[in-house]
């Protein structure tokens, strides 16, 4: 068993060590550099670090697999019919996945003690990490519905948080939570600390087998709760409206339907949602400062991000893709829908953008009601002042053609999003070998900017052969997409006569109001180049979805 | 547009080390019933999947309909129907939902079809696809790739989760009806008897390799399985020409030969044994031969 366990996830386990470490090591020497030298700041990044490795080892791959909510309960399911006990077979992988993120945390949190010269209580630190993980992994595999497994995790994590708020009174620190976990002998635990953690942890791990042996005979724990007969009826609700009632007109319809029932109604799940995350903002900030004047900039900034926020749960919902056995594929359901695979990415595309234009409308119209009940219109003057005037200077032309710009980058974006996500799922390795590369470079760009841009020659170089690649590049992209079939002709009109638009206003844009003169001559050649981009990522999401489809 | 459905010219294709497909070359033709036999990881998916442009041929080409499937995935796809061998079919739609959803792909959909199937397979409509059983979902999977009448129907591995009388009955009656209206069948098994019972034409494929095509009847008439008696112990026999495979059973063998059994006959008469029974092979013991531990490495006319 733990052979198997091993040879699952220890490929993750020496990336996330050798992540973890370099990360530690690369911010040593970024606030070094940065002259960061003194105990106040350097406790606080410390603080941070400790509290960054412990998170991201908390949530380490090795246990998050198994939250997979399409299986249910146990992660080990296969083991039921072994001859091993219930206790070893949950206890194995148990205090694996513990001690695998306990070493996950040891290993870069000692490379940090050593490094800033200061002393971490390890100890301490690791046993609150093991109980931790052994309670969220117990949420994870003793119930077997998804609700009570996130009902578990819920409740772990708030008795986290209570745990830590009563951990952090105990120590009587008069300095914030923030500064005071970077101080040396912030995590020094008493005797009762180490108990009480040992108690969670013991009591975990029986509540676990006890899940689990009921799984192993077919029984489950119910909780019969109200809200669960409430939730089911609800959702067959749901599912008696979405339900389409006659035929589909079209393919296009019927696909709509199809990818709106996917990933779609999350989307909109989330527009509806999102807007309460500025309100409860904004009602905080007045309810501590009445005089607070900030509630458009909250609001301003939701407008801005949601849609975003909004493609980037689109894009990922939309991928569509399954995992089995280690691989991931396009089902073939999916697969052999009698459609192109530019048919295919625009009907994602259109329910990305509908769903987020939903969503951001929704943000405006809570934005507007809040503003109107809570008495906040007049903190919306200056905007309300400055913006018209803005809005008078823009030509007619231009204001016509910022929609059919504003929807191509938009599309575009959410394109090379898709993109990203399906050859993500092929080439794990070289993708994140191409981000390291460019991630090693940021450190090279503070250190040639201390030393007043001494390998200039080599940034300009790179300007052009980035502007070179974008150019080669995006042709041969668009080239392939139209010459294979992939975007029919029809979509990629369409998307040239966006693209023109585009372009003469970014253009028209740019000789207005920006002198040209101002610039060198790789800047210009590179942002004449990324005109470029929109269209080739449009291209994109189909090349990379037969990269999955005709494989 | 071309005579036959399917062309495939010289296609190989290679999976890491693994050839899973070497140069198989083969034409399907309308109206007929195809079954396509192989052990497990011979290759038959693969092939499935090149019909489907679901895999790019990296050598040789595929012909679906006179159309490259991955360059005409609208084309074809619309007149092919599949059921995959993972019954793969999205677990939170509702059978209707499913039949609706894959309607509006095809203009050809026939409504009373689909009614009567559903009927005959008593699949409750309202359920969904997670709450169906594995047979049920082979079921639902069927449906949906027949309801259109397909003018290919592409059905891997269709009997796993079917139980016997679903298998016997509505299987052959669905892949026999649509060979007589006409329109084709390709099928992967590795249940011979069902091949057997189901196929016109079958195509054998081993490690990768197209090794034995034809009419079932040819290839049953080009068979032969001989009882062979000799006089003196023999511990192995030569490679003989035609000679597929040989099993010894204390002085007698069993042996299974193709083309010129005369000449192996005559050649066994040689050797001093003597043929006591003779007669057609089986599918089953072709398949043996010519796939199985005992095959020999003879040459083959």
């Amino acid at each position: 068993m733990i052979w198997e366990l091993w040879r699952t996830s220890c490929v993750e386990w020496l990336f996330r060590i050798g992540a973890q470490c370099g990360l530690v090591v690369w911010l040593h020497w970024f606030a070094k550099n940065l002259g960061s030298g003194k105990t106040h700041e350097q406790h606080v990044i410390q603080g941070l670090m400790i509290m960054m490795l412990a998170m991201t080892c908390l949530f380490s791959m090795t246990w998050l697999n198994h939250l997979d909510n399409s299986r249910k309960g146990f992660s080990f399911r296969l083991g039921f019919t072994r001859p091993v006990s219930t206790v070893k077979l949950v206890v194995v992988p148990m205090m694996f996945v513990t001690a695998s993120a306990v070493i996950c945390f040891l290993v870069p949190a000692a490379l940090l003690g050593w490094l800033w010269g200061s002393s971490i209580h390890l100890l301490s630190l690791s046993t609150g990490i093991a109980c931790l993980v052994t309670c969220f992994v117990a949420s994870a595999w003793a119930p077997t519905t998804i609700l009570g497994r996130w009902v578990g995790m819920a409740i772990v994590a708030m008795g986290f948080l209570a745990g830590m708020s009563v951990f952090h009174v105990q120590r009587s620190d008069s300095e914030p939570f923030f500064l005071a976990i970077g101080q040396p002998g912030y995590f020094e635990f008493a005797w009762y600390h180490y108990v009480a953690c040992s108690i969670a942890a013991i009591l975990a791990v029986f509540v676990t087998i006890s899940g689990v042996e009921r799984q192993r005979h077919g029984e489950a724990w119910r909780l019969d709760m109200p809200w669960t007969a409430v939730l089911t009826k609800l959702g067959k609700r749901f599912d008696t409206l979405v339900s389409p009632r006659q035929q589909f007109a079209s393919k296009f319809r019927a696909q709509c339907w199809y990818e709106m029932r996917r990933f779609g109604y999350i989307v909109l799940l989330l527009g509806v949602l999102a807007p309460f995350f500025p309100l409860f903002f904004s009602i905080l900030a007045t309810w501590v400062e009445p005089n607070w004047q900030g509630t458009p900039v909250a609001w301003i900034l939701a407008l801005a991000i949601c849609p975003f926020v909004y493609q980037l749960v689109g894009a990922e919902g939309s991928l569509g893709l399954r995992r089995k056995q280690g691989a991931t594929y396009l089902s073939p359901f999916d697969a052999t829908r009698a459609a192109q695979n530019g048919q295919l990415i625009a009907t994602k595309l259109f329910i990305i953008a509908a769903c987020a234009a939903a969503g951001w409308l929704w943000m405006g119209v809570t934005a507007g009601l809040y503003s109107t009940l809570a008495g906040k219109w007049a903190d919306w003057g200056r905007i309300g002042e400055v913006l018209p005037n803005v809005m008078e200077n823009v030509p007619g032309r231009w204001r016509v053609a910022a929609i059919p710009t504003a929807i191509l980058v938009y599309a575009s974006s959410s394109s090379a999003s898709l993109a990203l996500g399906l050859w993500l799922a092929l080439y794990p390795r070289r993708i994140m070998c191409g981000f390291v590369v460019l991630a090693l470079h940021v450190p090279l760009v503070f250190w040639d900017a201390r030393q007043d841009w001494a390998l200039q020659g080599l940034w300009t170089a790179y300007g052009y052969l980035l502007a070179a690649a974008i150019l080669g590049g995006g042709l041969y992209i668009i080239w392939k997409a139209v010459s294979s079939g992939y975007l029919g002709s029809r979509l990629f009109g369409g998307a040239c006569c966006l693209w023109l638009v585009y372009v003469s206003t970014t253009v028209a844009v740019y000789v207005e109001f920006v002198p040209l003169n101002l610039f060198p001559p790789v800047v210009i050649f590179l942002g004449m180049s990324s005109l470029l981009v929109p269209l080739a990522a449009l291209a994109l999401a189909p090349l990379a979805l037969a990269a999955h489809r005709h494989a | 547009m071309s005579e036959n459905v399917v062309e495939v010219r010289g296609l190989s294709r290679q999976f890491g080390k693994t050839m899973a497909l070497d140069e198989v070359s083969l034409d399907v033709r309308p109206g007929l019933v195809h079954g396509l036999v192989g052990a497990n990881g011979a290759g038959k998916s693969t092939l499935m999947k090149h019909l489907l442009g679901l895999l790019k041929p990296k050598q040789g080409s595929v012909r679906v309909f006179g159309l490259d499937p991955v360059k005409h995935p609208v084309s074809v796809l619309e007149r092919i129907g599949y059921l995959s061998e993972e019954r793969d079919l999205p677990e939170w739609m509702r059978v209707d939902e499913l039949m609706r959803y894959t309607r509006a792909y095809h203009s050809s959909w026939d409504q009373p079809y689909a009614e009567h199937l559903l009927d005959t397979f008593g699949l409750d409509i309202a359920k969904k696809v997670k709450q169906l059983s594995k047979g049920m979902r082979a079921q639902a999977g069927l449906i949906a790739a027949v309801a259109h009448r397909p003018e290919l129907l592409l059905l891997d591995e269709p009997s796993t989760g079917l139980d016997a009388v679903v298998r016997r009955d509505i299987l052959n009656a669905i892949i026999r009806t649509v060979a007589e209206d006409g329109r084709t069948a390709i099928f992967s098994s590795h249940l011979l008897d069902e091949v057997e019972q189901m196929s016109d034409h079958v195509f054998m494929i081993d490690q990768g390799k197209l090794v034995l095509q034809g009419s079932l009847d040819d290839i049953k008439e080009g068979h032969q399985l001989l009882s062979v008696r000799f006089f003196t112990e023999r511990d192995e026999l030569p490679s003989l020409e035609g000679m597929l495979s040989a099993q010894q059973c204390g002085n007698h063998w069993r042996i299974v030969c193709n083309g010129a059994n005369g000449q192996v006959r005559e050649s066994l008469r040689r050797l001093g044994g003597e043929v006591t029974h003779a007669r057609n092979a089986t599918l089953q013991e072709i398949f043996v031969a010519r796939v199985g531990r005992n095959r020999l490495a003879v040459s083959e006319e």
